[in-house]
């Protein structure tokens, strides 16, 4: 049976390609690993997951179930990777039983599930599961951004409730091209302290 | 209006600043290739290691999706039905058929085709040339 190398190139031509489509991929499973994980049940099991091993499960899956003719296979790709992660966060505590004895003709089982995902993934994640983690990596944050006034300053005016660029340039005493450049310094630091703070989890 | 406590100030500064650092599925649509691999490395990805891994993926999966159509090509085979006869939709066409196929040598069970109708016309063509409608005897 012959094998050709690059099928995947054209089956992924629109997204640059299959290497430029598997990072991108990689870079979906990581934002989903991000957002749904936490400290309990499915969501702890999230944290122990690799983004590139989910895109992998994504891609066996969709050889094994096919696709049609002309349908996006890198959105099918995405789908099968987020449905995997969604999946995972909901799986509810296992059953606890408990035996009530007493004076009483009978015993009585009580059942208790817990289902995390009553209010939206997010919120429940960084809420009620992750606490102490956001105020760990808010701390973070602001002690290891020192070397970048710019940045301290911008964090700074956030936590006290700002968001309004132009309130933020005068808070934070940055002209609007310095905000923008300060802005995405910010982005990129936040995410490596995210990162880091994700890997001590581990 | 009362205040926000410290607390609830700090976790929506979080909330805010994760919803603009981690991408989501439009920003990511829009992101070019470099600054997908930029995320990448910012959240610890050693893009060295991921590139030796997606040449490894790109033959394991191109084998997957060449078995994968195999497999389709060999269940379509299997659903295809045979082709069938092209029936001629007038008496006189099924008539001229057999005059011109047949001439003198038609079979016998078809001797007194000139008085049949069209549907026992059809019917006798299907068993001569075979398909679906022959009848249940007809070799």
């Amino acid at each position: 049976m012959p094998v050709d190398p690059d099928a995947l190139d054209g089956l992924l031509a629109g997204r640059g390609g299959f290497e430029a489509a598997y990072e991108k991929l990689v870079a979906a499973a990581k934002a989903w690993l991000q957002t749904y994980g936490g400290d309990s049940g499915g969501r702890a099991l999230l944290r122990q997951l690799e983004a590139a091993d989910v895109v992998d499960t994504a891609f066996d899956r969709l050889f094994t179930e096919g696709f049609s003719p002309g349908e996006d296979v890198y959105l099918l790709l995405r789908r099968h990777i987020r449905n995997h992660i969604r999946t995972i966060a909901k799986s509810v505590k296992e059953r606890q039983t408990v035996r009530v004895d007493g004076d009483e003709e009978s015993t009585r089982i009580y059942l208790q599930q817990t289902d995390p995902l009553e209010q939206s993934a997010p919120e429940r994640a960084l809420i009620i599961d992750d606490l102490e983690y956001c105020m760990k990596v808010l701390f973070r944050m602001t002690s290891e951004v020192k070397d970048d006034p710019q940045v301290l300053a911008l964090v700074s005016a956030i936590i006290e409730g700002f968001r309004d660029p132009d309130e933020i340039c005068v808070v934070a005493e940055l002209t609007k091209p310095q905000y923008d450049a300060t802005f995405k310094r910010m982005k990129r630091r936040f995410a490596q302290i995210l990162a880091a703070s994700e890997e001590d989890k581990k | 209006m009362n205040p926000k406590d410290k607390t609830t100030e700090k976790m929506e500064a979080f909330k805010y600043l994760h919803s603009a650092s981690v991408p989501d599925e439009t920003t990511l649509d829009a992101m070019s290739k470099e600054e997908v691999e930029q995320f990448l490395t910012d959240t610890g990805c050693d893009m060295k290691t991921l590139r030796a891994r997606i040449a490894d993926r790109k033959k394991k999966f191109a084998g997957r999706y060449a078995l994968m159509l195999a497999r389709q090509r060999r269940l379509a085979d299997k659903a295809e039905p045979a082709l069938e006869p092209v029936v001629p939709d007038t008496k006189e066409g099924i008539i001229a058929f057999f005059e011109q196929h047949f001439g003198a040598n038609l079979p016998l069970a078809a001797r007194n085709f000139k008085s049949a109708d069209y549907s026992e016309l059809r019917r006798l063509y299907l068993d001569l040339v075979g398909g679906k409608g022959a009848s249940p005897d007809a070799e």
